[in-house]
């Protein structure tokens, strides 16, 4: 108790009201915008973060993050466009409601379902993580190890794409990781004798590179797409009728979205996808799905913000990053001096319980950000690509160099934003690179101490219990995902929608 | 890690699969992002167009997997410089030279099962996402972020903001000298005013080439 009041005091100073609004607001602007998502916004704020103790800093880098999730649902339910893949499911009842002249009570269902899934989430988060950390205080080196290796392949078996591709991604950025002084020996590794690199590449400039970077390359090629009629909103009022309709959705979608968005990997687009079909199934009337159910829109809306907020729980217990994103949080986290993982919800109660209050603030200024804005946000669709993409590059190079006053920061940007371009093109996705190379020097430091400690033994990964049992999850979650069997249903349950 | 703007591999499949296609707009949703661009390339591709060759289907798993193997031997290779040492007394290079071979394997296994792949075609066999490389746009886009760097300390930040973000606008598709001169004039008084006026970045506005 006294650690929430500790929380909704931190989150209540003047400095971090203001910094969790200006996330919030432009976490919905690049929600809202094709051609940048939070990803790369992140990214290029990282730099800026600097500047702002590790709280104000933290819960800005959030708030970007959960806005964006409200951001892409307005334009999916508008435009039919959504901004996030998250949104995509609501897109397909959200648009038909705008196109029936109900656009108002869409949008309204959106927000007050992700306001109302964000805020058990946020309670979830609070009940649940402190037990987690406590636990994984007690893992050794080996059930650590197994434990970052359970993650990486969790975060790609649930995805789509070829398994063998992002399991290289992994391997290629974990090596990237081990750039640099290694800690044990002090030996400078891979940088080709240059000074520059004995810290390791640039964080920052790698994902900037990767997600900012190569994504303009990539549009660049094929274009983006503008829409040019936008659904009228008439009156965000719901009938009595409308919230009978959608709070048995909106609990069962924030229940499946709390669960859901602790995995690793694509938690909460599988979780909006996932509750959609629930809906489906068990509605009396499955037919009014695809033609505008409201159902249809309070159910993926709350089982994504729910998974966007739980989704922070591996980041804040384990130290483990569930998608880029939390990813790039790992970054500012050790940029501002500390490791996360399990210790910090007892060395930084400040930091901890802060965000967890900011998030729910956030969620209620998102509320008021976006049902009486909508025109506001909508108008931001009117900003030309060919406009946005210098501007991203100039915030790129300006804060990449920032960082150190150092060239060779901008240089590392042009490499990997080349290098992320080429492997897209081939069908590699960035983000298993990023979790690798964040994840890569902690791997090898537990599998070094963990064969210390056996004294050479490479065995006690499984006879150690838990490392086994995170070993045996690891391989069933990789024979799932190339079992083609289970592919093909997850593909029919996409498709069924259709 | 579907997370945000489809930096998911499951990115591209989302949207396209589940977008009711007959409100006309095929593949609007698609477009969005990132994640987009794999969408809209799988909507054009499900049109019955002519069969694609096995090169264009398998072209960019030879190419990755090729990436995956030089870098691995890369790795290994350069990790054989530094003490290996065994699983006990591990050296620098033992966990790099470890993970070096394992990339290099895995990029075999993309070759592998590419060559299977390119002997034996499947019926519904999808063209991945091939869109025409913007080869000298994109060149003015890398250009732009390396001259940053080769000239932000000799001519400051005004500068070399105004003349990176010129190049990169030419870029845009369309866009004249003259416009992109004015969108580099206006993205340079926003980062003037976000960078040294609201975040005080000590980094001088003027270099010794200019003056400063």
């Amino acid at each position: 108790m006294d650690n929430i009041l500790l929380g909704i005091q931190t989150a209540l100073t003047p400095t971090n009201l203001l910094v969790c609004l200006i996330g919030c607001a432009l976490g919905t602007a690049v929600g809202v915008l094709p051609g940048i998502g939070p990803t790369a916004t992140i990214a290029l704020l990282l730099p800026i973060t600097f500047n702002f103790d590790p709280v104000s800093s933290l819960i800005m880098l959030a708030g970007i993050y959960y806005g964006a999730q409200y951001g892409g649902s307005t334009t999916a339910i508008l435009l039919n466009l959504p901004g996030e893949t998250s949104a995509a499911v609501t897109a397909i009842d959200g648009y038909q409601m705008a196109r029936k002249g109900r656009a108002g009570q869409a949008l309204a269902t959106a927000a007050l379902g992700s306001f109302f899934a964000g805020t058990v989430a946020t309670v979830v988060l609070a009940v649940f993580a402190p037990p987690l950390a406590e636990a994984a205080l007690k893992f050794g080196p080996a059930e650590y190890f197994s434990l970052v290796v359970l993650g990486l392949v969790a975060s790609i078996a649930l995805a789509s794409g070829s398994l063998w591709k992002a399991l290289a991604m992994i391997m290629l950025g974990l090596l990237l990781g081990l750039v640099g002084q290694d800690v044990e020996s002090g030996a400078s590794r891979f940088t080709f004798g240059a000074g520059e690199l004995d810290g390791g590449l640039n964080f920052v400039s790698l994902a900037v590179g990767m997600f900012g970077v190569a994504e303009i390359l990539r549009n660049l090629a094929t274009g983006i797409h503008r829409p040019s009629m936008v659904r009228e909103v008439k009156s965000l009022r719901l009938s009595r009728q409308d919230f009978k309709d959608i709070t048995p959705p909106v609990l069962r979608g924030t229940l499946m979205g709390s669960l859901l968005g602790i995995l690793p990997g694509a938690g909460h687009v599988l979780a909006s996808f996932t509750s959609y079909s629930v809906e489906k199934r068990l509605s009396k009337t499955p037919e009014r799905f695809g033609h505008g159910a409201i159902e249809g829109v309070a159910a993926p809306e709350s089982a994504n913000n729910a998974a966007a907020q739980t989704s922070f729980i591996p980041l804040l217990t384990l130290g483990l990053p569930a998608n880029p994103v939390m990813a790039l949080l790992i970054g500012a986290f050790i940029i501002q001096g500390i490791t996360p993982g399990p210790n910090v919800i007892n060395d930084e109660p400040v930091l901890f319980w802060g965000l967890i209050a900011s998030m729910w603030v956030g969620n209620l200024m998102l509320v008021a950000l976006n049902l009486p804005l909508i025109g506001l946000w909508v108008k931001l669709l009117t900003i030309p690509y060919r406009v946005l993409f210098p501007a991203i590059i100039a915030f790129s190079t300006i804060g990449c160099y920032s960082l150190g006053l150092n060239a060779y920061h901008v240089f590392v940007i042009a490499f990997f934003g080349l290098l992320g371009y080429v492997l897209i093109r081939f069908g590699c996705e960035p983000a298993p690179l990023l979790l690798g190379f964040v994840l890569g020097p902690l791997l090898e430091e537990n599998f070094r101490r963990a064969m210390t400690i056996s004294r050479g033994d490479a065995s006690v990964l499984l006879t150690r219990p838990i490392s086994l049992a995170m070993l045996i999850v690891a391989a069933i979650f990789l024979v799932v995902a190339v079992l083609p069997s289970i592919k093909k249903k997850r593909d029919v349950v996409f498709a069924e929608d259709e | 890690m579907a997370t945000d703007n489809g930096p998911a591999p499951d990115g591209g499949r989302g949207p396209s699969e589940v977008t009711p296609p007959r409100d006309g707009s095929t593949g609007s949703a698609g477009m969005s992002g990132p994640a987009g661009a794999v969408g809209a390339a799988t909507v054009g591709a499900a049109s019955p167009a002519a069969r694609p060759s096995r090169w264009q289907l398998t072209k960019a798993d030879f190419y990755s997997g090729a990436i995956f193997v030089a870098f691995g031997i890369a790795f290994a290779a350069a990790s054989s410089q530094y003490t290996v040492g065994t699983l006990l007394r591990m050296g620098p290079g033992y966990f790099p030279r470890l993970l070096g071979i394992i990339l290099a394997l895995m990029g075999l296994a993309i070759i592998a099962v590419a060559v299977l792949h390119w002997l034996r075609p499947s019926s519904d066999d999808t063209l991945p996402e091939d869109q025409p490389v913007p080869w000298l746009r994109g060149a003015l886009l890398l250009v732009a972020v390396l001259l940053f760097g080769f000239i932000i300390g000799g001519a400051g930040l005004l500068p070399t903001v105004l003349l990176t973000t010129f190049i990169a606008a030419l870029a845009g598709q369309g866009t004249t000298p003259a416009r992109a001169a004015v969108i580099a004039v206006g993205i340079t008084i926003l980062c003037m005013v976000i960078f040294v006026f609201l975040l005080r970045l000590t980094v001088p506005l003027f270099g010794p080439w200019v003056g400063g």
